[in-house]
């Protein structure tokens, strides 16, 4: 059984890598993840050009209280914060299409009904189709992660430290944790949808509603909080209604449990905590738990949906 | 003289219903080891269905069928591992090459070492070549013997077409009936085909059957077909005539 699914993982990866659009979002990706140090370097290196001119003005001014440098005791780390946006905005979108592309890819070219007449299980082959878009997105992530430590490294002067190290790596952990749940979501509706373009519609709007509107509820009428990951600007309405509002939903908006969990991990608001550590603690351990919980039923109902599946029956609607 | 023979496809009251349609009525048929057996039927009548059933795509609503002593419900994984199957319309991915294509397909027939295996297979069809090259350049002909490649790479012991010269130019008919001669003789693989064409039936098969409305109406040898409408012209004229209900004419013991 395990060299069936080891046999459908390959033949995935492999022709996952002559698809134009997901070299098209890979490439756009890996491109994000270079520019995302740039970016991080670029914005503190002009903030503290700006510091220093406001410093040389105020002490030619004779101001004696010269306010401290922004990035005083701001870990490296934190100049890659702008990865967490990209991972929840296109790193989310290429792991929706793998997802999607991977049981459609099948039903398109209409080889269903040769796989099905082999020696090969409806199970196996989803498993084998999991684990393939888990090594895909795996090589992603481990891209991202090295591109990510050689710019820190190159961009910042000196070598990251071990606990750094390992901070970026757990970053990259629950990033790979996250692109799942959507590449699971992707295709169960490719399973389950009659047609293609439905099949990728609906998860597209799922992407829509996981990455935008639950975050716009939760972070209720603080717009700047939807895309940055610092949660200081977070802060709700003092309203009671948004105040439960957010307790409901907030448990279940992953991508806000993502931007807070990964935030944490590259010291993107050290220091700046508006709640207590305890809170914290807890609600990313919830967080964290809901991930999880989200990428189990989505990849049992896909292998739910696949014993459903009727091979016969695989011509797709456009 | 039969009753010595193995069975290779053993039907017994197939019958698969879509709600209120019956699509495949009573079905009770047996295939000898050997036999290259024509089904035939006008379109509708049943036959995909069958062979839907036969290689385990689909669940019948009542009756049993074993291939080769497997049961097609109970034990289709051994099933899938003793039979080829070509569905009408063979499709491949296009962006793999004829060679990629069949080393996956043929690894999930459960062969490991596919590359020696591929270069027979493709030698016995005398298709070499066109390995390297993407299924997407490939003709409708082409795409048809990489279908039969597939099919035949783990030596099967049924094969099953269906409409296997559907979308064929003259050539390409009469090459694939050499092909399909070709393997029931070589390779000794039985083989069940679907088909409506009643001039591939006549140069390829040994037994036929007639299908009509997810009933079998008719089954016998191609011989004894031809010696009992011997007032017919054709083929043709003998299905129009089975097909025209004119089985009380028949022997008794030919009718099913």
């Amino acid at each position: 059984m395990t060299s069936r699914i080891d046999i459908v993982a390959k033949n995935e990866f492999k022709t996952l890598f002559k698809e134009n659009t997901f070299i098209l979002l890979l490439l756009i990706f890996i491109l994000m993840t270079i520019f995302s140090t740039y970016i991080g370097w670029s914005a503190k290196n002009t903030i503290i050009n700006v510091y220093q001119e406001t410093v040389k003005d105020l002490s030619l001014k004779g101001i004696k209280e010269i306010p401290p440098n922004p990035f005083t005791g701001i870990p490296d780390l934190s100049i890659l914060k702008n990865m967490i946006v990209y991972v929840f905005l296109i790193g989310s979108l290429l792991a929706l299409v793998i997802g999607n592309n991977a049981f459609i890819r099948d039903r398109r070219s209409g080889v269903l009904r040769i796989i099905f007449s082999k020696f090969i299980s409806k199970q196996t082959y989803i498993f084998g189709k999991i684990v393939g878009i888990f090594e895909t997105l795996l090589l992603v992530v481990f891209i991202s992660f090295l591109l990510s430590l050689f710019s820190t490294v190159l961009i910042s002067g000196h070598f990251l430290t071990p606990i750094e190290i390992l901070k970026l790596s757990g970053f990259y952990a629950i990033s790979l944790v996250y692109l799942l749940i959507f590449s699971m979501v992707g295709l169960y509706f490719a399973i389950d949808s009659d047609g293609e373009s439905i099949a990728l519609l609906i998860p597209v709007i799922i992407w829509v509603l996981l990455t935008f509107v639950m975050p716009q509820i939760t972070s209720s009428l603080a717009p700047t909080a939807l895309l940055n990951p610092n949660n200081i600007q977070a802060a709700t309405p003092h309203s009671n209604f948004f105040h439960i509002l957010q307790m409901i939903i907030k448990p279940f908006s992953i991508s806000e449990s993502y931007k807070e969990i990964s935030s944490i991990l590259l010291e993107a608001n050290s220091g700046i905590n508006t709640i207590s550590t305890l809170q914290i603690k807890f609600q990313n351990a919830v967080g964290l738990i809901i991930m999880f919980s989200y990428l189990v039923i989505s990849m049992f109902g896909s292998i739910y949906k696949i014993n459903k599946f009727n091979s016969c029956e695989e011509e797709l609607n456009i | 003289m039969k009753d010595s023979k193995e069975i290779v496809i053993k039907i017994e009251g197939l019958t698969k219903k879509y709600g209120n349609f019956i699509a495949l009525r009573n079905l009770n048929l047996q295939i000898f080891k050997g036999e290259i057996f024509g089904f035939l039927g006008h379109n509708g009548a049943g036959k995909t269905t069958t062979v839907n059933i036969l290689t385990t795509l689909l669940n019948p609503t009542s009756g049993i069928a074993t291939i080769c002593n497997f049961d097609i419900a109970k034990e289709s994984i051994e099933v899938r591992r003793r039979i080829g199957y070509l569905p009408e319309n063979v499709k491949f991915y296009e962006n793999l090459t004829a060679f990629e294509n069949l080393d996956y397909l043929a690894k999930l027939s459960g062969l490991t070492k596919t590359e020696n295996k591929i270069k027979e297979v493709l030698s016995f069809l005398e298709f070499t070549g066109f390995e390297n090259k993407k299924i997407g350049q490939f003709s409708r002909g082409m795409k048809q013997k990489i279908g039969i490649a597939q099919a035949i790479i783990h030596e099967p012991e049924v094969l099953f077409l269906d409409e296997p010269t559907s979308g064929l130019d003259p050539f390409g008919i009469k090459n694939l009936r050499e092909i399909i001669i070709k393997i029931n003789k070589e390779k000794g693989i039985t083989i069940f085909m679907n088909t409506h064409l009643l001039s591939e039936v006549s140069k390829t098969c040994t037994t036929i059957g007639v299908l009509n409305h997810g009933n079998l109406i008719y089954k016998d040898s191609l011989e004894n077909t031809l010696k009992k409408f011997k007032d017919d012209v054709s083929l043709e004229d003998i299905y129009l005539n089975i097909d025209n209900n004119i089985k009380n004419q028949l022997d008794n013991r030919s009718i099913i």
